[in-house]
């Protein structure tokens, strides 16, 4: 299941198999700032399964606002997945 | 400048819910049930909390989080009535979410609204680590946070002390960038609290770098890591107690607190930390997580109950036994020159033989292999 996870990841992340046109969700992703399709309609839970990322460490923005993960997402919202993670030494 | 500030969502008001059909042909059982409602005033919630088995409205997750700390804090006897704090800043989420909840915690002790805490706000130490545009962005974030909230700052420049930035003393050879980072931040927020008088440092350590360095420790069965790695390392004669407020919240919560907040943050990793290995514990915590939420803080809770202590009884003793002043500096050390003043020294011999200057060419590794492995617990 893991590897199913991290293979749909890594084949949006790389932008084979994001979707196009009027029925997407734009998602904005960071370190390193990127954008990604995904097809419409979905979820807050939805995105982050798509793209194959840890809900424990990374925050969905929609609209500049925290949502729960059944939240439904449309054309024109407006999405950003934020990596919470910090490393390094502090 | 970061990328993003959002505004606060507190003040905002709450998206409202989707209509019951929308739900329905995306999640059935919700949408049976309705939207999600906060716990704790049944208003539409905006957080959940799966490890919590929780979820909060904006207000609410901001008292939630607050309460939490205050919590830790008391029970870890972190601060005691009348000390002096200082927060240790560095423009990221965690601290900045630290000194957000402790500033408004003071001002809510100043009202009679909160149980007591702090008597004045704390004052914030940011360490400039000299690392280029990121040291920057970094200062300008908790410069602009202290003014918006009146707070005073200090700052310390890492290059003024060990002679300096990380990056160069990182390609000196003695020490990985994260351990040579580390030692540093140890260092000169200790001789910077002992200097001006304070009497604990709180640092944002959240529960997913504890856990890491845990999970670290008890792959390579570090024993005496494992007994320093406490929420509270008391002071003795030389060094200040040093306090983590944020040993049982994670960091999907601080960043959570700063977006809901509107705390603007610097997202950006740290360009240095590529390649250190608690990145790699961390992603296989959060993916344990997913699977089993609340595992990490059971981890972590469970280590902190029943082994951490009985490691103090069998080690605590030894390791306080070899302690004395460095030959330089005085600051404790098992040495006869503590850490920070052999790197300094290193940096130092290599200036005056004209070799410390050249710049790390592009793709050298700032982990060498044989540095040692960065520690975030002391």
């Amino acid at each position: 299941m893991d590897e199913d996870r991290e293979q749909r990841g890594s084949r949006i992340a790389s932008g084979v198999g994001g979707a196009e046109g009027q029925g997407a969700v734009r998602v904005r992703l960071r370190n390193p700032s990127r954008e990604v399709s995904l097809p419409a309609p979905t979820t807050v839970g939805g995105v982050l399964e798509a793209l194959g990322l840890p809900r424990a460490s990374h925050l969905v923005i929609v609209n500049g606002e925290l949502v729960p993960g059944e939240h439904p997402l449309g054309p024109g919202d407006e999405v950003e997945v934020r990596p919470v993670v910090s490393g390094g030494a502090r | 400048m970061t990328e993003h500030t959002p505004g606060r969502q507190d003040a905002a008001a709450l998206p409202g819910a989707a209509p019951a059909n929308t739900w329905r042909a995306v999640a059935p059982p919700r949408s049976r049930r309705g939207p999600r409602r906060c716990v704790r005033c049944r208003q539409p919630a905006a957080v959940e909390l799966p490890g919590q088995r929780t979820a909060f409205c904006p207000p609410c997750y901001l008292h939630h989080v607050r309460q939490k700390v205050a919590r830790t804090m008391a029970e870890g006897h972190m601060l005691r009535r009348g000390e002096r704090a200082v927060v240790a800043v560095s423009g990221g989420k965690d601290s900045l979410c630290l000194w957000d909840v402790l500033a408004t915690a003071a001002e809510a002790d100043a009202t009679g609204d909160a149980p007591p805490l702090l008597e004045a706000p704390p004052a914030g130490v940011y360490l400039d680590l000299g690392i280029g545009e990121y040291s920057a962005r970094s200062r300008e974030t908790v410069e602009r946070f202290a003014e918006a909230r009146g707070l005073p700052l200090h700052v310390v420049a890492v290059a003024e002390e060990l002679g300096a930035g990380i990056p160069e003393a990182a390609r000196s050879g003695a020490r990985s960038a994260c351990g040579v980072c580390g030692l540093s931040k140890r260092h000169l927020l200790n001789r910077f609290a002992l200097a001006e008088g304070y009497d604990v440092v709180l640092t944002g350590h959240n529960l997913d770098d504890e856990a890491a360095v845990l999970l670290g420790n008890v792959l390579q069965w570090d024993l005496e890591q494992l007994r320093r790695q406490r929420p509270v390392l008391e002071g003795r004669p030389g060094l200040v107690r040093r306090a983590k407020p944020l040993v049982r919240t994670t960091e999907w919560e601080t960043a959570a607190y700063c977006v809901v907040a509107g705390i603007d943050y610097v997202v950006e990793e740290c360009p240095m930390a590529e390649g250190n290995r608690h990145l790699v514990y961390k992603d296989l915590l959060a993916r344990l997580e997913d699977r089993a939420p609340g595992i990490r803080s059971a981890f972590h809770r469970g280590f902190l109950r029943r082994l951490q202590p009985l490691l103090e009884d069998q080690l605590g003793e030894q390791s306080l036994a070899g302690l004395q002043p460095c030959a330089r500096c005085g600051a404790p050390t098992t040495g006869e020159v503590c850490a920070f003043c052999r790197v300094a020294e290193r940096l130092a011999a290599r200036r005056e033989a004209g070799d410390g200057a050249e710049p790390l060419s592009a793709g050298a590794d700032p982990h060498p292999p044989a540095g040692p492995p960065p520690s975030r617990t002391d």
